[in-house]
């Protein structure tokens, strides 16, 4: 949209909101400072005396939260320090940035208040789960806000531009019009009364997805907390990053986290260029016939449900299975179970990964060939390219959006092995290679029911998954100018 | 953006002679797809083999066989027959199927339509707030619990609801749905026709490929589907097929035999090994039976999938 690239005029009194901003944030940074002041005006005990605010950000505080940091402060800090860099730089968007402040401020005395109240139980009901319950909505409430406010101002920004440009298209004209373009809540209303069936069809939808899609994200609060039946999502004594620590500190961390890298890594080092050999052999067969029969052949193991794969594959690999007798053929005497050994359970699930999804995943690089225009193929010829010319100079140049675009949809799905397949593949022999992120966070959650710290270790796999998306992303954006969004 | 472009492959007639290169190559590829073709069928057959051998001789040796060993039987297929699991597992996968379909169906439809309309204020933020549920999702834990506390544990809508919506496929429709021109539409409003007129009878219709495609996907998700229910269901006799066959297969549940008086005690192991082969073949030929009708909707469904919503 180049209308959303032309610098605005500032309004009027941008300016005083601006200073309003700074002066927020800095009053935020002093109460930060002078903390241990405040208490002591506040509440008058010795503990809150004793400490600074620098006690405060290494969470070096009496109480549950003792010795880390408060994820509150952080996400504060976060926050307060991105409200000022924009409010400083880009005044422009001032209603992010006074919501971030304001989110600072509040996660501030959020935070203040948890500590006291927890260090001194002077609050009637389970304190700190209380004051952490209500920091934590504050925060949500706050973050979702800033997301319509983001957006708002853009559509806002949008509405402007059109409006100065139909004064000054009018301006031009030389006409006098009395027609006067609605503001947006106007038009949000107008919007409503036209659209509403088409809001009423989507709604059910919408409820699905903040029940079972945003209900479980709100749940992610039991991995700051000891969840207990009995206590629920929010009642639960609050323990900070404790579950986190208890997993880095663990063996599993490292296990877990390798395995799941080397098998992804596996998997597109021999998954990923595969089909698109396949597919580039499939184009070159001449007799169609022929080819529609390779084709159905090799999509047919896609079908076979994952449990029936699995049954067949804990079959062959058994010591007296089918692949123990091709070992044999090949002069092995006494061949393992290749599923009771962790040597080669990468083996075998990448293997058993490959004849799956060969030739259902060749299937796009087939369309995407089948879309190169056909006169390069004559051109290339005519300049006197051989068959292996033509594939290096045309069709993989032709591929290169369709290969770039899996390919970062691969790489952001590193960390995202799935646990089903593993579920139904290892057993005790095999964890050392197998056991993946997302088979130990249902091994610690679903079996042992240890919820909380199940979600922690969930919860660090999929921000570290997001964040990999969005690089992939950024990265395909950069370097092949197709992205995802 | 990559979209992929469907055209009929127009190879140049003229055929020209070819190089020596050109024809080890050409006699190299046939080679290569026929073993790749016997890779991915072996298995199959294998197993289809291995179900109709005589047991006794099956469990003595093995190896690469092209035959069923011994005597021909169906022994296997009458003891899977008699495991009541079967059958409720078929059942069940069936409920699960049709009514689950017919939820995912109606949602992603009715979603679809209303999202691809122009000029609707909120539909680019709902979007927005949909598509970014494809890149952070709470997890196991809480997506359990969530089902937990809305009591649905051990129930057939447990089952079914938490996963009405696949965003994957929602998006695909949407950009079907959004290809249809939009005088179609305005002509059915002047003739008086509101939205839900319009989507069931202008829209489904039109976009019946589509739907037809993503119909599919969601059916078969259904078919395999086994990782939820074990989660979630505690009482066997709602357990889908999938969970069935990975009590019989994979925890080697030998429930089936012992129910059946025939078979002796000295005999379970070999009866054992038939029974899986046999299971195998019982739960694999229904969807390998319709593959090859369904084929080309699977690949168009790849391909309309492909181009970005």
């Amino acid at each position: 949209m180049t209308a959303a690239k032309t610098t605005r005029s500032s309004p009027a009194g941008s300016d005083w909101k601006r200073i309003a901003i700074i002066v927020l944030c800095a009053m935020t940074l002093l109460t930060l400072i002078f903390l241990p002041q405040l208490n002591a005006v506040n509440r008058k005990t010795d503990e809150a005396l004793t400490l600074s605010g620098l006690d405060f950000l290494r969470g070096n505080t009496p109480g549950k939260s003792e010795g880390s940091m408060h994820p509150m402060i952080i996400g504060a800090i976060i926050f307060g320090l991105m409200g000022l860099l924009v409010a400083l730089f880009r005044p422009d968007k001032f209603l992010y940035s006074i919501v971030s402040a304001i989110f600072l401020i509040v996660s501030v005395f959020m935070f203040r208040f948890d500590v006291t109240y927890q260090a001194k139980g002077e609050f009637g009901l389970d304190a700190n789960s209380l004051a952490f319950t209500v920091g934590w909505m504050i925060a949500m409430g706050l973050s979702v806000v800033n997301l319509i406010v983001v957006i708002w101002r853009k559509r806002q920004r949008t509405m402007v531009l059109r409006r100065e440009n139909l004064a000054a298209t009018y301006a031009r004209a030389d006409i006098k019009s009395t027609y006067r373009v609605p503001t947006t809540w106007e038009i949000i209303k107008k919007d409503f009364a036209k659209h509403w069936p088409i809001y009423l069809l989507i709604l059910p939808t919408i409820i699905f997805y903040v029940i079972w899609c945003y209900g479980p994200m709100y749940g992610i609060l039991i991995s700051f907390n000891n969840y207990k039946a009995k206590g629920g999502i929010t009642g639960s004594e609050w323990v900070g990053l404790q579950w986190f620590r208890d997993f880095f500190r663990s063996a599993y961390a490292y296990r877990t986290i390798r395995n799941t890298l080397l098998i992804s890594f596996w998997n597109l080092v021999v998954g990923f260029p595969a089909p698109i050999i396949l597919a580039l052999l499939l184009n070159e067969m001449r007799s169609i016939k022929y080819k529609r029969v390779v084709q159905t052949i090799t999509y047919m193991p896609y079908f076979i449900s994952l449990v029936v794969m699995c049954g067949i594959l804990t079959d062959f690999c058994s010591t007296t299975g089918l692949f123990a007798e091709i070992q044999k053929l090949f002069g092995v005497q006494s061949p393992v179970n290749l599923l009771g050994d962790a040597k080669y359970f990468r083996t075998v699930y990448v293997g058993s990964e490959l004849w799956q999804r060969l030739g259902w995943d060749s299937i796009i690089f087939l369309s995407a060939l089948a879309g190169i225009d056909q006169e390069q193929y004559e051109a290339a010829t005519i300049d006197g390219a051989g068959k292996f010319k033509q594939v290096l100079h045309v069709t993989l140049p032709g591929l290169l959006p369709t290969i770039s675009i899996l390919l970062i949809l691969r790489i952001g799905s590193l960390m995202g092995v799935g646990y089903e397949k593993i579920i139904l593949l290892y057993n005790g022999l095999t964890y050392e290679t197998a056991d993946v992120v997302s088979t130990y966070v249902y091994r610690k959650g679903i079996v042992d029911a240890n919820f909380s710290f199940s979600t922690a270790v969930n919860l660090f796999n999929s921000v570290i998954n997001f964040m990999l998306v969005i690089f992939a992303n950024r990265m395909s954006a950069v370097l092949t100018e197709n992205s995802l969004w | 953006m990559n979209t992929v472009v469907r055209k009929k492959k127009h190879r140049p007639k003229s055929r020209k002679l070819m190089t020596r290169g050109e024809k080890a190559f050409e006699i190299f590829n046939y080679v290569f797809m026929a073993i790749l073709c016997v890779i991915c069928l072996y298995p199959l057959w294998y197993v289809l083999v291995c179900s109709v051998s005589d047991p006794i001789e099956l469990y003595a040796q093995r190896g690469i066989m092209a035959w069923p060993l011994g005597t021909w039987s169906v022994r296997g297929y009458r003891l899977v027959m008699e495991n009541p699991n079967i059958p409720i597992g078929f059942r069940n996968t069936l409920i699960y199927m049709v009514i689950g379909t017919l939820v995912n169906m109606f949602l992603t439809t009715t979603a679809a339509y209303g999202l691809s309309r122009k000029n609707c204020y909120w539909n680019g933020f709902i979007m927005k707030f949909i598509a970014f549920t494809m890149y952070f999702q709470g997890g196991l834990i809480p997506f359990y619990l969530q089902v937990k506390s809305f009591n649905l544990l051990d129930t057939y809508s447990g089952i079914i609801l938490p996963v009405a919506v696949n965003t994957w496929n929602l998006v695909v429709m949407r950009t079907s749905f959004a290809a249809i021109p939009d005088s179609l539409e305005e002509s059915a409003r002047l003739d008086g026709a509101n939205d839900w007129t319009i989507l069931w009878r202008i829209f489904f219709p039109l976009a019946q490929a589509t739907v037809a495609v993503i119909s599919l996907f969601y059916a078969v998700t259904w078919w395999n589907n086994w990782f939820n229910p074990s989660i979630f269901l505690s009482s066997k006799s709602k357990y889908p097929l999938q969970l069935v066959l990975r009590e019989i297969l994979l925890k080697n549940d030998t429930s089936a035999m012992t129910q059946v008086g025939s078979v002796g005690q000295s005999q379970q192991e070999q009866f054992r090994m038939l029974v899986k082969y046999c299971t195998i073949i019982v739960a694999t030929v229904p969807i390998l039976v319709v593959y090859p009708f369904l084929q080309r909707y699977f690949v168009k469904g790849v391909m309309i999938g492909s181009i970005k919503g």
